[in-house]
């Protein structure tokens, strides 16, 4: 295996994710991945604080080069565990799920890269999407839940046909050019992670509360920086009980909570990216 | 015991609160603001409405469930369901 520094790196957080991880990494591995050579790009797995954490014997097929370690720093939010992710990344182009649980649709990794070779600073933003029939938030009131949604998984065969994921899931926005809060696989070149300082460790409650909107409203705030929206391809998230999507109530107490402290840290309302930037169409959809 | 005394400062006070803070959010003129239309009418979303939740805890001193927001989707009805709580804790 080649030792030389991957184009891409992904980082991807977990915590818990016995059920959701095999599925997040087997979507962002080859053959699945399409246009991309496993060479190319490798995946940092950070593990913060899981009871059993994840190791590389239980990923043997994964095709690009797989590192994982556990958080030298666990706490409540995922902050320090995608910042230390982000210290041992060596890609060039370096995309952060803070949420383990998101799976990939097949063009994502490709039309990312081809994307971020448009301009010499971008801020290249992957769109959230939700299984299931409704914003998770949602759906888990209505008995959505991982069974539902391993069964839905199993009729599209989405390992196999991995843009059928669009037909089983709910966009976060309502258009690939709406106001936009936060992308949950955000890739930006190294240079300019390390320009904003990585995730402001400031976010400290649980689930790293906006510490993910902070980051996408900063980077596309730095000087000469152009946002760049992918459309065609996605991250779907799978029901885990996450903070955001284990009941409407909850998920809206945990939001008010974290636009708090979002305030109290940068002094301002959290307000969502209103600007479309570009849209890079991948060329898999054409959508 | 009666129902609280709504004063008109009161409501005047969450409805220029609202109006400041949407105007700001959203880039629009404060003069002549569509208090009356719904809060989707001119953009602003389900997850602002909710931010805005949180800060106007901060602002009035009171708990706020978000869901109210959405039961009461204007400037003006949700003063006409804030004030009267604000004329309770007095």
């Amino acid at each position: 295996m080649s030792l030389e520094a991957p184009e891409i790196s992904l980082v991807v957080v977990c915590y818990e994710m016995a059920r959701e991880l095999p599925r997040t990494l087997q979507s962002l591995s080859t053959p699945y991945q399409r246009g991309v050579e496993p060479g190319q790009y490798e995946i940092v797995i950070v593990d913060n604080g899981s009871r059993y954490p994840p190791s590389l014997a239980d990923f043997p097929d994964i095709a690009p080069r797989l590192t994982i370690f556990s958080c030298s720093r666990k706490t409540p939010s995922p902050v320090p565990a995608i910042n230390e992710g982000l210290t041992v990344a060596r890609g060039n182009l370096i995309g952060v799920w803070i949420d383990g649980a998101r799976m990939a649709s097949p063009g994502l990794l490709r039309s990312c890269l081809e994307a971020s070779r448009l301009h010499p600073r971008p801020i290249v933003a992957t769109l959230n999407y939700q299984l299931g029939p409704a914003r998770q938030a949602v759906s888990a009131d209505q008995g959505y839940n991982a069974a539902a949604e391993d069964a839905l998984l199993f009729e599209i065969g989405w390992s196999q046909y991995g843009y059928r994921l669009f037909d089983i899931a709910t966009p976060e926005i309502a258009e690939p050019t709406a106001p936009m809060l936060e992308s949950n696989a955000l890739f930006l070149p190294r240079a300019l992670w390390d320009e904003l300082g990585g995730y402001d460790e400031a976010f400290t409650s649980r689930g790293g509360g906006m510490a993910n909107p902070d980051i996408f409203v900063r980077a596309v705030g730095l000087p000469g920086a152009q946002l760049i929206r992918i459309a065609g391809e996605g991250t779907f998230h799978q029901i885990h009980g996450g903070l955001t999507t284990a009941g409407l109530q909850s998920t809206l107490n945990y939001v008010k909570e974290a636009s708090r402290e979002y305030h109290a840290i940068r002094g301002r309302a959290l307000a969502p990216v209103r600007a479309p930037g570009w849209l890079y169409r991948s060329p898999a959809t054409g959508w | 015991m009666g129902d609280p005394v709504v004063t008109q400062t009161d409501r005047e006070r969450v409805v220029d609160w609202m109006v400041q803070h949407i105007g700001s959010v959203l880039e629009m003129p404060k003069d002549n603001f569509p208090i009356e239309e719904r809060f989707d009418a001119y953009g602003l979303d389900s997850i602002e409405a909710v931010i805005m939740a949180g800060l106007m805890e901060e602002e009035f001193g009171v708990p706020i469930d978000p869901m109210a927001l959405f039961q009461n989707p204007s400037v003006a009805k949700f003063a006409d369901f804030l004030a009267p709580l604000l004329s309770e804790r007095r």
